[in-house]
C-alpha cells in the first residue's frame, strides 16, 4: 500500500513536472559557445514597422534598432511622419533615455519601455547563472531576475530564438514572441503583456 | 597642370554653393503679394514626395515615398507607399490614420498639435505661411528658389521644432522642400515632385474608401 502511495506521488510529481531542469550553474561559456540563440542580441541593425496598443489606444510607427558599438545599442521610436518619440540606449548593464516627449516622460512609461525593449536590444551576459530545461520541440534557459526569472526559449538546435518570458514558472508577465516570414526572411516580434493591456508589435522592413 | 585643375575643382564648387546662397529678399512686398496671388489661385496639388528622417545622433537616414494631396479649403491625404503603406487624411476637422493594422479617426480641435500641423501644411502648400500666426517668418530668396524660415510660436510646435524651413521654386511658388528641425538635432526633409497644380482631385480622395 505504501509502496503504491509512494508510486502515485512519484506519478503525479513527473505529470506535474513539465520537464526537467538537466543544468544548473554557471558554464555560460559552453552554452554560449553552443547556443548562440540565447548570447546574441535579439535585434541588432534593424528596422521595423511598429503598432503600440495600449488598453484602447493605438499608435503605429517606425522603429529603428541600431548597434553602435560591440556593447552599445540605440532604439529610435518615430510616427511615419517622421515625429520622433523616443531614443533609448542600451547597454550590457544599463540604459538611458537620449530623448523622449514630454507626454511619454513618466517613470512607469519610460521603465516599461527600457525593460520591453531591453530584452530585444540586450543579450543576457554570457557570465550569468542558469538552469536549462529540455522538451522535444525545444530548449529554455531559466536567468534568474530580482523577481522570478527571465525564459529564453529556441529551437532543439538552440540556433533560434523563439520566445522570451518574464514571470514565474507558474506565471509569466512577459511574453515575446519571435516568428519569421520563411519567404522574405524578415521577422515579426510580438510583445504581449500579461496582466496590462499593453502590446507592442514589430514586423521587419527590408530597406528604408 | 595639378594647380589648375584644383582651382578648376575648388570654383566649380564655390560656384555651386553660390548658385544655392540665399540672401533676405530685395522686395519682400512683392514677395507676399506674389504669395497672396498664387494662395488665391491654387485650388488644389497633387505630387510625389520623398521624406528623409535624419537621425543626427546615429548618423541614420530613414527614407520613405509616397503621394500627396491637397484639395480647398484644407482637404490634406498624405499617403506613404513605399517601404510602408500608411495614411493620413485631414479633412473637415478630423484626421483618420490607417494603418498596417488598424483605421483611426480623431477630431483635429481636440488633439492641438495636429490642428497646427495641418494649418501648417495647408499654409505652406497653398502660400499662406507668410500669414500664419504660429510662426515668426523670415524670407530669403536665391537665385531660383525664395527660402522662408518659420521658428515655431505657439506652445504644441515649439516644444518639437527649433524651426521648419520651406523652399519654394520661384517659377510657380509651389513648395519644393520642407525642412523640419527638431530640438533634438534630428529633422525630416519632405522633398517634392511630379506637382500637378489645380488638377481635378475628386472629394473622395480624401476619404480612407479611396
Amino acid at each position: 500500500m505504501a509502496i503504491s502511495r509512494t508510486l502515485c506521488s512519484l506519478l503525479l510529481i513527473s505529470l506535474l513536472l513539465p520537464g526537467c531542469y538537466v543544468a544548473k550553474g554557471t558554464k555560460a561559456l559552453d552554452i554560449f559557445t553552443n547556443c548562440p540563440a540565447v548570447f546574441t542580441t535579439p535585434v541588432g541593425t534593424a528596422r521595423f514597422t511598429t503598432q503600440i496598443d495600449f488598453y484602447k489606444k493605438h499608435l503605429s510607427g517606425l522603429m529603428v534598432f541600431k548597434a553602435t558599438d560591440d556593447t552599445t545599442e540605440r532604439v529610435v521610436f518615430m510616427t511615419e511622419t517622421g515625429f520622433k518619440f523616443f531614443d533609448l540606449e542600451f547597454t550590457p548593464h544599463s540604459s538611458s533615455v537620449k530623448y523622449i516627449i514630454p507626454s511619454l516622460n513618466k517613470k512607469i512609461i519610460v521603465k516599461t519601455l527600457t525593460r520591453d525593449l531591453g530584452y530585444l536590444a540586450m543579450a543576457p551576459p554570457e557570465n550569468s547563472a542558469h538552469d536549462q530545461l529540455k522538451s522535444d520541440s525545444n530548449m529554455t534557459f531559466r536567468f534568474p531576475r530580482s523577481r522570478g526569472f527571465d525564459y529564453y526559449t529556441t529551437d532543439k538546435q538552440c540556433k533560434v530564438l523563439q520566445r522570451i518570458a518574464s514571470g514565474t514558472d507558474s506565471k509569466k508577465n512577459l511574453l515575446i514572441d519571435f516568428s519569421n516570414d520563411g519567404d522574405s526572411g524578415l521577422g515579426t516580434i510580438n510583445i504581449a503583456h500579461q496582466n496590462i493591456r499593453l502590446t507592442i508589435f514589430l514586423r521587419q522592413i527590408s530597406t528604408l | 597642370m595639378k594647380n589648375s585643375l584644383l582651382l578648376f575643382l575648388v570654383s566649380f564648387a564655390f560656384a555651386g554653393t553660390y548658385a544655392q546662397s540665399f540672401a533676405p529678399v530685395k522686395d519682400e512686398a512683392a514677395v507676399r503679394k506674389r504669395f497672396a496671388e498664387v494662395s488665391q489661385a491654387t485650388k488644389s496639388i497633387r505630387s510625389d514626395f520623398t521624406q528623409e528622417k535624419n537621425l543626427s545622433m546615429l548618423a541614420e537616414k530613414v527614407i520613405s515615398k509616397g503621394v500627396f494631396y491637397f484639395k480647398k479649403p484644407n482637404m490634406v491625404r498624405l499617403e506613404y507607399t513605399s517601404p510602408f503603406k500608411y495614411l493620413l487624411i485631414m479633412s473637415n476637422g478630423k484626421a483618420t490614420i490607417k494603418d498596417d493594422a488598424k483605421t483611426t479617426q480623431m477630431d483635429m480641435h481636440k488633439i492641438k498639435i495636429f490642428q497646427q500641423v495641418n494649418g501648417l501644411i495647408v499654409d505652406c502648400v497653398q502660400g499662406s505661411a507668410l500669414n500664419n500666426s504660429n510662426f515668426q517668418v523670415k524670407i530669403y530668396e536665391s537665385a531660383s528658389q525664395i527660402r522662408m524660415d518659420m521658428k515655431p510660436l505657439a506652445k504644441g510646435l515649439k516644444e518639437f521644432f527649433s524651426d521648419i524651413i520651406i523652399f519654394i521654386d520661384k517659377t510657380d511658388y509651389s513648395v519644393n522642400k520642407m525642412q523640419m528641425n527638431e530640438l533634438s538635432g534630428d529633422n525630416t526633409v519632405i522633398t517634392f515632385s511630379n506637382k500637378k497644380i489645380n488638377g481635378d482631385i475628386p472629394d473622395a480622395v480624401f476619404t480612407v474608401a479611396h
